[in-house]
């Protein structure tokens, strides 16, 4: 099946500041995450993704097609940037009718109403999106870009600016979107979030692509950063000595009721944990991994610890 | 087309600019009132110098340079500009609703101001056609090239300004070759010899050669235009 | 005993000296004339400033160039003086004002800047002659730089003023003019972007403002014919009627052939400079500072 969306070898400079470098990845029909610090390039991916930027070298495709210079393309794709500006003097209607028509939509009024909706925006709202919050803002940038029905959707920080209950609401928008078969890109900052859309991430540090795919996947490839456990029991001291002992654990820190290891084969520590137990009288009460989520996976990929 | 023309002239219509700029415009009426009011002088001489000093020199080039500079320059400059291009439009379209848009604002601004200072001053129809034609042609192609520099150019209003100021006004009425490079002079050729003024502006140059350098600067700029809406970058 | 100490964690005082505001002012002149002419900036923040330069540079080093090349006899009247060299950077002149006074005074209003500049010892008349003292240095470069620049050119080569007392007078003279020219200019500059956080509209109100005047005025006189006193009108015209008077000469051609009285022309000079750094000082005065 042809990728959505497919960046080979994508390089994007300015003078002698590079943004991006040997950048190649497929996405397809889903959600896909786009993580990174602050100036990893993230945007510049976006905007050279959409036809917005022309990359120094490399090639993108979209449904096949380049899109640079690719009007009729446009039509098949949804984005919500991340700046805040939008057409002040105008309502929110207004705005989402501009781009329906600007999309040739057989009822333009219907779309917007249906776009604003969408997002919780009452569409007879008189207000021009001056006197509009951030949250409100970002609301709009979402509306417009679901307004045509696109096919591809590529929303940089979707969720800056809505409060906790919004957030929800978009993030069930986006995996029901992805769930449509419809192909959506969010970059986001909110990492505990971002698990919630998916599994499938890129990660992108200093301009390069450190990493892409489920992050449970990649961190189970992370074979370099030893595995943090805790382990509920009745005997932490006793315990942690076992493991230790036995050959499975690197570290081990006792607390009350818990011991927390550190262990670099997760296979054979499974193996022994329960032979350790039963050979020390300890009881079991959980073994939790601390580092399988996100955040840690992206902290290790990026900062190095 | 009409959506996107509608919006930028929406965008460009802001209280201040029409307000500055519209006190401008009462002035050359005000001008051309005490010239038929007045005596003591050669009023068709005046009447031609408030049409050429004020109005082709000054109103029109600069009326069109604010408006025209922030069609899709204001739009580049906070980002904005993606709403419109990410739409499939074509890019001749988005590039000819803004100048068009700007245009519109100029005619009522600068463009009748001049007809109308022409026509109130009294001194002749022939007056009143080389005001409209001169201005109006003046207007076409600043608005079409300012445009343009608006979208390619950060501080297109002061680049601008610098081409009105330094070539137009200074370098142009100097020297013969650069006359060819201003789209002033030409207009004013042609308000000129329509008005059939003696003397001409300094280094006129024949009517046809005046209607062609502000007609290809035009076309060309509505062609550069498009070309970069198509291959350039947008914030 | 050891010697180990803790210096304390967290938010500490400034301790050292504190330069007071004369210092502010003199650094906040600095920064201003810095940002004018693009300096520690990009290199594009550069371009317009030096352009503008050349243009009034030019022809001064043109003139230098023919004398040295061309013997004085065939050269004539060619050779202005430094009095006469103003006609060659009328409009370098006014772009160079009215692109720099904008770049003073609006970003601070735009970026809201102008609230931390007051949270210093500096005071808004403080602030606002920093930043008139900036641009007026920054016009000083074109005003007396390029005069100076063709008098001390013919003064190696021999040509000019004759005599050390000539030279002397003519050099004075044309300091006085640079200054005058550079007062007046920063002043009218100033008015418009006092109005407006608009870098580009600033610009153009002020080139409006200075050629529109002179094109009316020159209507009202030359054509109209309703005096010769309307001349006075023309802003852009006025600060170089005075500079003629600076050189002992009668003044520029006004429809009568009569100069224009120089009493007049100082007195209407002296108002307009004052009535336009009253509007900006009182604009930046009344300026809302907090959001």
């Amino acid at each position: 099946m042809t990728p959505t969306i497919e960046v080979r070898d994508v390089g994007k400079w300015f003078g002698s500041v590079v943004a991006l470098s040997g950048v190649s990845f497929e996405i397809g029909p889903g959600v896909t995450a786009l993580l990174g610090p602050n100036g990893a390039g993230k945007s510049t991916l976006f905007r050279i993704v959409c036809g917005l930027a022309n990359p120094s070298q490399g090639s993108v495709r979209i449904l096949g097609q380049d899109p640079r210079g690719n009007a009729a393309l446009t039509a098949r794709i949804g984005i919500a940037p991340q700046q805040e500006a939008l057409f002040e003097w105008q309502t929110a209607r207004e705005f989402l009718l501009l781009a329906a028509r600007l999309h040739h939509l057989p009822d333009p009024g219907r779309a917007a109403s249906d776009a604003l909706a969408t997002v919780e925006l009452d569409p007879a709202d008189p207000r021009p999106l001056a006197t509009y919050s951030k949250g409100m803002r970002q609301r709009v940038k979402l509306a417009q870009a679901l307004v045509h029905g696109p096919e591809i959707l590529v929303l940089d920080e979707p969720l800056e600016g809505l409060d906790p209950r919004q957030r929800l609401g978009a993030i069930r928008m986006f995996r029901a979107l992805g769930e449509q078969g419809r192909t959506v890109v969010v970059s986001s900052h909110v990492l505990d979030e971002v698990e919630r859309f998916g599994s499938r991430i890129l990660v992108i540090a200093q301009g390069r692509l450190v990493a892409e795919g489920d992050f449970h996947a990649i961190r189970d490839l992370m074979d370099d950063r030893p595995r943090l456990l805790r382990i509920g029991t009745d005997r932490p001291a006793a315990l942690a000595a076992g493991l230790l002992v036995a050959g499975v654990v690197q570290g081990a820190r006792v607390a009350a009721a818990s011991v927390q290891v550190e262990t670099s084969d997760a296979p054979a520590f499974r193996r022994a944990i329960a032979a350790v137990a039963r050979d020390t009288g300890a009881r079991l009460s959980e073994v939790v991994p601390l580092d399988d989520d996100l955040e840690s996976v992206f902290a290790y990929l990026v900062r190095g610890r | 087309m009409s959506a996107l023309y509608s919006t930028v002239l929406r965008s460009l219509t802001t209280r201040g600019r029409l307000l500055a700029l519209g006190a401008l415009a009462v002035i050359a009426v005000v001008l051309a009132i005490l010239v038929r009011t007045g005596s003591g002088f050669d009023r068709a001489d005046t009447a031609f110098r408030v049409v050429d000093g004020y109005g082709l020199s000054v109103l029109v080039p600069v009326v069109s340079l604010v408006f025209a500079s922030a069609a899709l320059g204001d739009p580049a400059e906070d980002r904005t500009l993606v709403y419109l291009w990410l739409r499939p439009v074509p890019r001749w379209q988005l590039a000819l609703a803004a100048s068009g848009a700007a245009l519109t604002i100029a005619v009522p601004i600068a463009v009748l101001p001049v007809v109308i200072a022409a026509a109130v001053s009294g001194v002749g129809i022939r007056l009143v056609l080389g005001a409209a034609a001169g201005a109006l042609l003046a207007a076409v192609a600043y608005t079409a090239v300012f445009c343009g520099l608006g979208l390619r150019v950060r501080r297109a209003l002061a680049w601008g300004l610098a081409y009105l100021v330094i070539w137009e006004q200074a370098v142009a009425r100097i020297a013969k070759g650069a006359a060819r490079l201003s789209i002033s002079l030409s207009t004013r050729t042609i308000t000129a010899r329509l008005a059939q003024h003696d003397p001409l502006p300094r280094n006129a140059m024949s009517m046809p050669v005046a209607v062609l350098i502000p007609s290809v600067a035009t076309i060309v700029a509505v062609v550069l235009t498009t070309r970069s809406l198509q291959r350039g970058e947008v914030a | 005993m050891s010697d180990a100490r803790i210096l304390g964690t967290g938010y500490r005082t400034y301790s050292g000296p504190r330069l007071g505001p004369r210092h502010a002012v003199w650094t906040l002149t600095r920064h201003t004339f810095e940002r004018i002419m693009g300096l520690r900036r990009p290199a594009r923040y550069k371009v317009l400033p030096i352009l503008t330069l050349v243009i009034a540079y030019l022809p001064a080093v043109a003139f230098i160039g023919a004398i040295a090349l061309v013997p004085s006899r065939r050269l004539g009247s060619f050779i202005p003086d430094p009095g006469q060299y103003y006609t060659f950077v009328t409009a370098a002149l006014m772009l160079f004002a009215t692109l720099a006074a904008p770049e003073a005074l609006c970003p601070d209003k735009r970026s809201h800047f102008i609230g931390l500049y007051l949270a210093s010892p500096l005071t808004r008349t403080t602030y606002l002659a920093a930043k008139a003292a900036a641009v007026a240095g920054a016009v000083v470069l074109v005003t007396m730089g390029p005069p100076l620049l063709l008098l001390a050119g013919e003064a190696i080569q021999n040509e000019g003023p004759r005599g050390f007392s000539g030279f002397m007078t003519m050099f004075s003279q044309t300091v006085a003019a640079g200054a005058v020219l550079a007062v007046m200019f920063t002043a009218l500059a100033l008015v418009i972007p006092s109005l407006t956080d608009r870098r580009a509209f600033a610009s153009a109100g002020g080139v409006l403002v200075l050629i529109g005047s002179a094109a009316i005025s020159g209507i009202l006189s030359f054509g109209l014919r309703l005096g010769d006193g309307w001349l006075l009108l023309g802003l852009q015209r006025l600060p170089f009627e005075l500079t003629t008077r600076i050189f002992d000469r009668t003044g520029l051609p006004t429809p009568s052939r009569t100069p224009l009285p120089t009493l007049e022309v100082a007195a209407t000079a002296a108002a307009v400079t004052v009535l336009a750094a009253a509007i900006t000082w009182w604009r930046v005065v009344r300026a809302t500072v907090t959001r």
